[in-house]
Order: structure tokens, then sequence, then C-alpha cells
């Protein structure tokens, strides 16, 4: 059955009209046309389709796109600021945190979220919190890499 | 035998009739789990031995909206053991399928314990 | 998945009326986390989804004459982080924090993970090692459940046609008491536990006796069980490292593990009666005023 939802994603207004069951992730990349979010591994488990809604990182590949009615929603095309990358995603970058990229994206708004709630990480809460998101290329070493050096750089532009 | 009387002391029947001779259809609500099912199936009498108090039946359900099954043979076997005390032997040999099967078989089997358990405390009330 | 109607109660009422209206057919939707995957398996298909989401008051924390009044709709990573919670009730951090990944606990909801009554979560025994109980309303009013009754089989629970579990209740633990909850993972950091065991005890005042003690343990049976042998084996008694030793060894009677792809149902067995005494043990050594 169809309902009609409104969805601010990445600053943008969006009145859709989708059925029940769309899930978040289809309804960011098919109905909306966003497609840097990524759907892996389907459960909730991998971390590739990571967005946040209302500030919070949540699995969207398990998430009704109903449920998030009146929402707003970051996904990764909404990390830059005008042309200028977010200092995580220019670290992902410099620092190699990629090769395939299908997680790359959940892995930027994975750590974008843990710089919001704790600007100061330690090494082993970065560990921590960014458990949920896998990568089958990198061995983490290098992405672990990229958002110490990331979120330094934040912390620096930010002062 | 009382099939629709025996039938309904299995736990989650919900009805059992005549169907023909030696033939019953009736509908069986389970739960396992998440998965709850209304299964739609017959059984047939496949053997009657009233020398040896034994019944052989072979039984078949489905639940059309989730996909899910049962399908098998059982074997009743009554054996006098004094005179107050009649105990019933149930062999069963029955494939779960679909949504059934795919819960596995260690909880299949708990589930089928506690079934058995049920429909025995139940007889034993009921006659 | 199946279509469905999406349902967005903004009363308890008005959620307790569409219940009523759809029976068999309806069914209560949370965070999702677990709903959604068995309906994107199949396994459910409702024709009803009703989100309490809309809902107002159901995500509040609040102490008050001893206990804790957590809304069922609260995040595990609400509780997890909750400044006021921390203080009083150290173990729920300490054992939501062990639920799945971040972006899991932002979405699961305390109530959601304890009404799917899955026995493999985490927070069930800590919660039933701390005697916490869950309130049940429906339109025919509010009844208590205490924890420990609650589960009653394979993801099943005492929750009646109707009902929404809409808080939970922690009492506050006594003083001299110590509280610990271990997980036992050697697949990955977010996985469900092999085994997890969660332990409460409280000393008698100004003694080294054991006053009252719960251990509970999940992934060891088809619900969260309450190990009660083991209790009784130290309750009255100076908990001692052999003493702990001895009744951990009781809890091989108390479960009934499934075999699974996490380890046999004997080795789980053997799994229990470990982590049983680890737990005891880190629970002793987390009692915060030990008399000298």
């Amino acid at each position: 059955m169809d309902k009609t939802i409104h969805l601010k994603v990445n600053g943008q207004d969006h009145d859709l009209t989708v059925p029940a069951q769309r899930l978040l992730v289809d309804c960011l990349r098919y109905d909306l046309g966003l497609t840097g979010t990524k759907e892996s591994c389907s459960v909730g488990v991998c971390g590739a389709c990571t967005v946040l809604v209302n500030g919070k990182i949540v699995a969207s590949c398990i998430s009704l796109a109903v449920a998030a009615d009146g929402a707003e929603i970051t996904t990764i095309e909404g990390l830059a600021d005008d042309r200028r990358l977010h200092p995580l995603q220019q670290s992902f970058i410099d620092h190699g945190g990629f090769q395939c990229g299908i997680c790359t994206p959940g892995q930027i708004m994975a750590s974008k979220s843990l710089l919001d709630e704790n600007p100061d990480p330690t090494e082993d809460e970065i560990k921590d919190w960014m458990m949920g998101n896998l990568c089958r290329c990198t061995g983490y070493y290098k992405i672990l890499e990229s958002i110490v050096n990331g979120i330094a750089e934040a912390k620096g532009s930010a002062q | 035998m009382d099939m629709p009387r025996v039938g309904r002391c299995f736990p989650g029947v919900k009805e059992v009739e005549a169907d023909g001779e030696q033939s019953y259809k009736g509908t069986m609500q389970v739960r396992v789990g998440p998965v709850s099912l209304n299964i739609t199936g017959n059984m047939v009498v496949t053997g009657l031995d009233k020398d040896l108090w034994q019944a052989s039946m072979r039984v078949e359900g489905a639940d059309r909206r989730l996909g899910g099954g049962v399908s098998g043979e059982m074997l009743v076997n009554l054996v006098d053991l004094s005179d107050s005390e009649t105990e019933v032997v149930v062999k069963s040999d029955i494939s779960f399928m679909g949504k059934l099967g795919e819960l596995g078989q260690p909880i299949i089997r708990k589930k089928a314990d506690s079934i058995l358990r049920e429909f025995a405390d139940n007889i034993s009330r009921q006659f | 998945m199946n279509t469905f109607e999406f349902h967005t109660p903004t009363t308890l009422d008005e959620a307790y009326r569409l219940l009523e209206a759809h029976g068999d057919d309806a069914n209560i939707i949370a965070g999702g986390t677990g709903l959604v995957l068995f309906m994107k398996q199949r396994m459910v298909q409702p024709g009803h989804l009703v989100s309490l989401r809309s809902i107002p008051g159901l995500d509040s924390i609040r102490v008050e004459d001893g206990t804790a009044h957590i809304g069922a709709m609260c995040t595990m990573h609400q509780v997890e982080t909750s400044p006021q919670l921390r203080e009083v009730l150290p173990l729920l951090g300490e054992t939501y924090r062990h639920v799945a990944s971040v972006k899991i606990r932002n979405m699961a909801t305390i109530g959601g993970g304890l009404s799917h009554g899955d026995p493999n979560q985490d927070p069930p025994p800590s919660l039933i090692a701390l005697g916490a109980s869950v309130v049940l309303s429906s339109g025919s009013g509010q009844r208590t459940v205490p924890l420990d009754e609650f589960f009653t089989d394979y993801f099943e629970t005492d929750i009646h046609d109707g009902e929404i579990v809409t808080e939970l209740e922690v009492p506050l633990p006594s003083p001299s008491s110590g509280g610990a909850f271990i997980k036992f993972l050697p697949r990955t950091a977010d996985d469900y536990a092999t085994v997890s065991a969660a332990a409460v005890v409280a000393l008698e005042d100004g003694g080294r006796n054991c006053r009252d003690v719960r251990v509970a343990l999940g992934s060891v049976a088809t619900t969260p069980i309450r190990a009660r042998k083991v209790e009784g084996a130290v309750r009255g008694r100076e908990l001692t490292s052999s003493l702990i030793r001895e009744a951990s060894d009781l809890v091989q009677d108390e479960v009934d593990p499934l075999d699974d792809f996490r380890g046999s149902s004997g080795y789980k067995r053997q799994m229990a009666q470990v982590f049983a005494r680890r737990a005891l043990e880190a629970a002793v050594a987390n009692i915060s005023a030990v008399p000298a």
C-alpha cells in the first residue's frame, strides 16, 4: 500500500509516494537517485548502507522509508561543502582508505557520526565505533589511518 | 478410531473432519519461534491392525500464505501396561519444508517434543 | 517483502484500537531491526504494521523511589550513553554497548528487543540479574511482569494479544552490591553470544556473606534463563572462589542449549558453566563498598 512521506535529504525537501515496504536504501537510490549509498549484506551487518537519520547512523537496508517520514537524512552526497570535500572524505583519498570503494560511503558516514558525538576519540574508541562497517579489501589499517587523520584535520579546521 | 477427537488433542489443531473413508482433512496452527503457520492439509489412515492395536497414517499439509508445510508418516501403537494404563507409542517421520524448515533442525526437534508432550497430556485427560 | 498498511498512531489508545481491529494480521513495530529482517526473509508477513514511534512519551528515562523507569521506545544507544543511568545502573550501559553495532543500537529499542524474544540477545541476562520487570499496557489496563517470567519459549513471550511493552522497570541495586555481564564471542565483535552470563550479588550489611544473588544466562536454551540452583548454592554464604566454582557447576543442569553454528549443545553447556563462574567472580570484584 502506498504512503506519502516527507524527507529532508541533504538539506533538500522531498515529498514522495512510496510503497509501505520500500526500504530506505532503495528510496534513496532509486526514488531520489542518490546512488552513493550502497547495499551489500542486506541484513544490517556490513555497514555499506549507513546513512544519518536525524543525526544518528542507521542501517538503511533494514529501515522502512515510511518509518523515516519527517526525518532529516544525510547521505555521502551531502557531506561535501559546496565543492570542497569533507576532511574525512579527503583523508580517505590521501591515505588510501579504500580500494573497490563499496564500503567507503558507509565508512565515511559512520566516522562522520563518531566525529559528531565524540570529536576527540582514542584509537580504541574509533575501532569500537567502526566495528559495524566491514571492508573486504584494505585490511582496515588504512581505513583507521584515514579516520584518525580525517578527524584530526576536521578538528584543526574547526578551530 | 475417533480421529476428530484424537486429532483435536494435538495442540494447535482447530478442525478435523472426515473427508472419505479413512481420510480426514483439517487445519492446524503451528508456531515455531517467529513463524506462525496456518496449515491446511489431510491425513489418510494407511493401515489399521486391531490385533496389534496399531495404526499408520500419512499426513500432508501446507500454509499457502507463508509457504511452508509438513509431510510424513506416523505410526501409533497402543500397548497394554496394566488394567488401568495404556502406553501410546507414537513414531513419526515428518519433513518440514519452507519457512518451518529454514528454522533448522535443533529448534524443530524441541518444538516437536513439546507438541507431543502436550498431546500426551491432552489424550490422558480426554480418555 | 509483502505489502502492508503502515499505521502511525499518535496515542496508545489509538494503537490499542488498531491492534484490536487487525488482530493476528497486525504486528507492532518499534525500531524494526528484528521485524524488518523477518519480513525480508518472509518469515512474518503482516497485513498491518502499527508503529509506536509517533506516540509521545515512550522514550523517557526517570529514576525515582529506588527504581529506574525506562520508556520502551528508548533506543539501546540512548540507554547505553545515558549519564543518569550510568550513575545508578552501570551494568545497563555495560550490557547494551555489547549489542551488535552503533547503527543497530541507534535503531533498536529496549522494548522492541525484549518483545522480540530472541534467546541470544544480550540485555535479558543482565536485566533478569538486576530483577527488572516490563510494564505491559493494553486497552484494559496495565500489568507488570518480572523478566524472569516474561520469556516463555523460542521467540515467544508473555505478551498477550493487544498488549504493548511500554516501560522497563529496573530496581536500583543496594549499596555493597556488584554486577557483571560477560559475553563469549569467539567469532566477531558484533555477533550474538555463543553464551552470555550476568550476575548481580549483594552482601549482607557490614558482612561478607552473600545476602542476595541473581545469575542469568543467554544463548543456552530456547529462552534466557535464570540459574536458580547456582544462586541457591551461594546465597547466605561467603563468596569464596571455591564456592563460586562449585556453584557454577550446577548451571549445567539448568541449561538446554540449541546446536547451531556458534557451538554444539554440549560445548555451550560447558561454556555456560565457565561463564557463570566468570560472571559471578566479576560481580564480586565489582562490589562497590567491601567492608574492611
